[in-house]
């Protein structure tokens, strides 16, 4: 397997409120700042981006009209962008993951489940979201083939994670 | 205990097992495991390469103390023309520590064969981890063995669906193959285009490609490991598609309540 370097998910989300530079104000500077920060990495190619298919199918539904939304599956075409589709696999890792979720005293939503098994499964650093119910689940699952837990957070390139990138905020 | 020692020595194999605590002598029922494990690994690879079970193994020499025993193939001039048991058991464990995940196993090794060598990499009862040495290499018969051994076991699971990669290195003869290297997953998966013109695939050499088609991987792993290609499509270079950058700020959304609740909505009624 081929672990990659750098690498997130990202939650439908965070391209929404990005692809919206959050005309609706409710998110803080702090983070569309993350957001930048994360997409500027993706564009320069020093990170890899993961999504899963339900992230198209949940943009359309904001009413993007087809030209953007064909913009958006061209962008899904760069080296660095994966899309992934629902396999037996990661249907069956999302139930696990629902399934522990519940023993940690949580609930998640079946589609939640899928983008966190995608991470595990994938081996990413990172699942970027907004989610409250998502955020709760950070670092409570040991991605695939790797002895480290995956980190689910907002998106943001700190000081302290392994997505920090020399000279980024210099 | 170890399996510390193997030498083929001509037609000649020694196997010497040390417990893993020094201060105590081999167990009797770790050695008559172990036996009965080599004897299956040694019948099985005979009926493979042989077509039949048709060699004959004999204790050629038999130590106390550190458990040395050494097994003699016989080889009588009528089967002259036959395959070699132990050269075979040896091949095989060297190709097994080495073979890439997806990849396909040596055309005698049956699943039986497989079978008899997953049971030779289980710990036995009172011991722990196995070496085999050869002449050539050291074979750790350990988790990661026993992992790939399942891995060619497992059956495969087929679905049509789209990989992208960058293909390479080509083969035109025999069966007409290219290898893909993903972004994720298998460092190269296996490309079939045997329903695809020569011209076609040549093209797109060392391009990024999307390729659809029939995936084949194991049933327990996400990725695929090879691809029978319908179609494929030579993906633009990067400087030619959109960024991030370029669609920021290109969105107007139809709804009316903030992004958290219009996707917690989707979810709940999905």
């Amino acid at each position: 397997m081929t672990a990659n370097p750098r690498s997130v998910v990202w939650d439908t989300s965070c391209f929404i409120d990005y692809f919206n530079a959050n005309k609706k104000g409710q998110r803080t500077d702090e983070e569309m700042g993350g957001l930048e920060s994360v997409a500027n990495s993706i564009d320069r190619g020093e990170t890899n981006l993961v999504i899963p298919q339900a992230v198209f199918f949940e943009y359309l539904e904001t009413g993007a009209p087809e030209s953007q939304f064909t913009r958006f599956e061209r962008f899904a075409q760069r080296s660095n962008v994966q899309v992934v589709d629902i396999n037996s696999v990661i249907s069956l890792a999302a139930r696990e993951v629902r399934i522990q979720t519940a023993e940690f005293g949580f609930k998640i939503r079946g589609v939640d489940a899928v983008f966190v098994a995608t991470a595990v499964l994938y081996s990413v650093h990172q699942l970027h979201t907004f989610d409250r119910d998502m955020l709760r689940l950070n670092e409570r699952f040991t991605v695939k083939g790797q002895n480290r837990r995956l980190t689910i957070c907002k998106p943001g390139l700190s000081s302290d994670d392994p997505l920090r990138l020399p000279g980024l905020f210099s | 205990m170890s399996l510390v020692d193997d030498q083929v020595k001509s037609n000649r194999i020694r196997l010497s097992l040390k417990s893993a605590d020094a201060t105590h002598p081999v167990r009797l029922s770790d050695l008559l495991v172990f036996l009965e494990r080599i004897s299956g690994v040694l019948g099985s690879v005979d009926r493979a390469v042989n077509g039949k079970q048709s060699t004959v193994f004999n204790v050629s020499d038999l130590k106390y103390g550190s458990a040395v025993i050494e097994i003699e193939e016989q080889i009588s001039s009528r089967h002259r023309a036959k395959r070699h048991v132990f050269r075979s058991v040896i091949d095989c464990f060297d190709q097994l520590t080495t073979i890439m995940p997806g990849e396909d196993r040596p055309f005698w090794v049956t699943s039986d064969v497989l079978k008899k060598f997953w049971n030779v990499a289980e710990p036995l009862p009172h011991g722990s981890m196995v070496v085999l040495r050869t002449q050539r290499r050291v074979v750790s018969v350990d988790d990661d063995l026993r992992a790939r051994i399942e891995d060619l076991l497992s059956p495969d699971t087929t679905s049509n669906g789209v990989i992208t990669g960058t293909l390479d290195a080509i083969n035109m003869h025999g069966r007409r193959h290219a290898y893909l290297y993903p972004l994720f997953g298998h460092q190269r998966v296996v490309c079939d285009f045997s329903s695809l013109s020569d011209d076609e695939v040549k093209s797109s050499l060392q391009r990024r490609v999307k390729i659809e088609g029939q995936l084949h991987r194991r049933s327990s792993d996400p990725f695929p490991h090879s691809v029978q290609a319908k179609a494929f499509t030579v993906l633009p270079p990067d400087s030619e598609l959109p960024t991030l950058r370029s669609l920021h700020g290109s969105l107007e959304v139809s709804f009316e309540m903030s992004t958290d609740e219009f996707i917690k909505n989707l979810r709940d009624d999905g």
